[in-house]
């Protein structure tokens, strides 16, 4: 009985040996494939430099995120290309199209192809003032110069045209006119860098 | 009998990147596409005359080389039109702009830089000028006779305020 025990353990002892000879002998090999390059090495993807890049481009985005103001533009609404270098800031944006004319991304009047309606110039001493837009823009004035009473940011009267490349200058007279009438008297135009 | 689990040093060090990797990349593709900065925006200084605007008399005047009063036409599909202190400027055809449009149509915008560069040599303390276009002048051209006055061909400093009148 004693000596069946001590041969089972014997067999056991031997098992357990040739396991671990197999493994060891398998990874010996899988590292000598490994070393020559024609093994099948599974290798993981090393995430870390790809942390990296991710991160430095988190950051950039943020830094530039808010700081530049920027104007939105559409269909029909292409800035022209200028090599100016001044940099944008914010303002009351007027945006005119050959379509319409908006007011910071609101709709204040329709255009035909380019040009205003005679309704939208009533009044025939001043043919080049556009009364809505006048008043849309008076509105705003008001509103920032309650901000200014109230501590706010000074205003100075400044206004961003955003104007499409194709716009005649007729048109665009008549929108600084009526800028104009609404005490905005410093203009702005926004170009695209080349 | 009891199992030991042999853990290994690379299994406690590494940590699970690929969450943060999702959020990083999600976090990048919304602001890519919530960002108009790419399209880098600059704007141009432009004035208009105010309204009763008179030229300043007195001990306000400034000398005679910083008096000259420089307006630039611009003639729809004809050319650039430039007058100093109300005159045509010299070598102006009659009836004629100053600068005429190349045979293809196009605005003159290196004759119109060489011609200001001129103008400029007159005065070198003015830097503001008069642009009056034609009603049925288009923006583009507005911007880029402005570009052509701003700098002369050596980047030096020309005519950058610019006010708008009309023909």
């Amino acid at each position: 009985m004693a000596d069946d025990i001590v041969k089972a353990g014997a067999t056991g002892d031997d098992t357990l040996d040739d396991a671990v000879l197999k493994e060891k002998k398998a990874r010996r090999k899988a590292r000598r494939a490994e070393r020559e390059g024609d093994g099948p090495a599974e290798k993981e993807l090393n995430l870390t430099a790809m942390m990296d890049i991710l991160t430095i481009l988190v950051v950039f985005l943020l830094k530039n995120y808010n700081t530049t103001p920027a104007a939105n533009l559409r269909e029909g609404l292409n800035p022209p290309i200028s090599d100016t270098q001044i940099a944008m800031k914010n303002a009351i944006t007027v945006a005119v199209s050959r379509k319409d004319i908006s007011v910071d991304d609101q709709p204040v009047l329709n255009l035909d192809n380019g040009r205003v309606r005679p309704e939208d110039t009533p009044i025939a001493e001043q043919p080049l003032l556009i009364t809505k837009l006048r008043d849309t823009l008076l509105t705003k004035v008001e509103h920032h110069k309650k901000i200014e009473s109230l501590g706010g940011t000074p205003f100075k009267g400044e206004m961003l045209v955003v104007g499409d490349r194709h716009i005649d200058y007729e048109l665009l007279s008549k929108v600084l006119y009526s800028a104009g009438q609404a005490q905005l008297a410093n203009f702005k135009f926004v170009t695209l860098s080349p | 009998m009891r199992m030991r689990r042999h853990v290994t040093l690379e299994e406690i060090s590494e940590l699970n990147l690929v969450p943060y990797m999702d959020i990083m990349v999600n976090l990048i593709i919304f602001m890519l596409f919530s960002m108009t900065s790419f399209l880098q925006m600059k704007i141009i200084n432009v004035s208009v005359p105010a309204i009763g605007e008179t030229q300043d008399e007195g001990d306000g005047t400034p000398p005679p080389e910083q008096r000259l009063a420089v307006v630039l036409g611009i003639i729809h599909k004809q050319g650039f039109l430039i007058s100093l202190n109300g005159k045509f400027m010299e070598g102006t055809p009659e009836g004629e702009p100053t600068i005429k449009c190349l045979p293809n149509g196009n605005y003159d915008f290196d004759g119109l830089q060489k011609k200001m560069m001129e103008v400029k040599r007159m005065a070198p303390a003015v830097t503001a000028l008069t642009i009056a276009p034609d009603k049925a002048v288009d923006y583009n051209t507005l911007v880029q006779t402005m570009d052509a006055i701003r700098r002369d061909t050596g980047g030096g400093i020309m005519f950058p305020d610019v006010l708008l009148g009309v023909r």
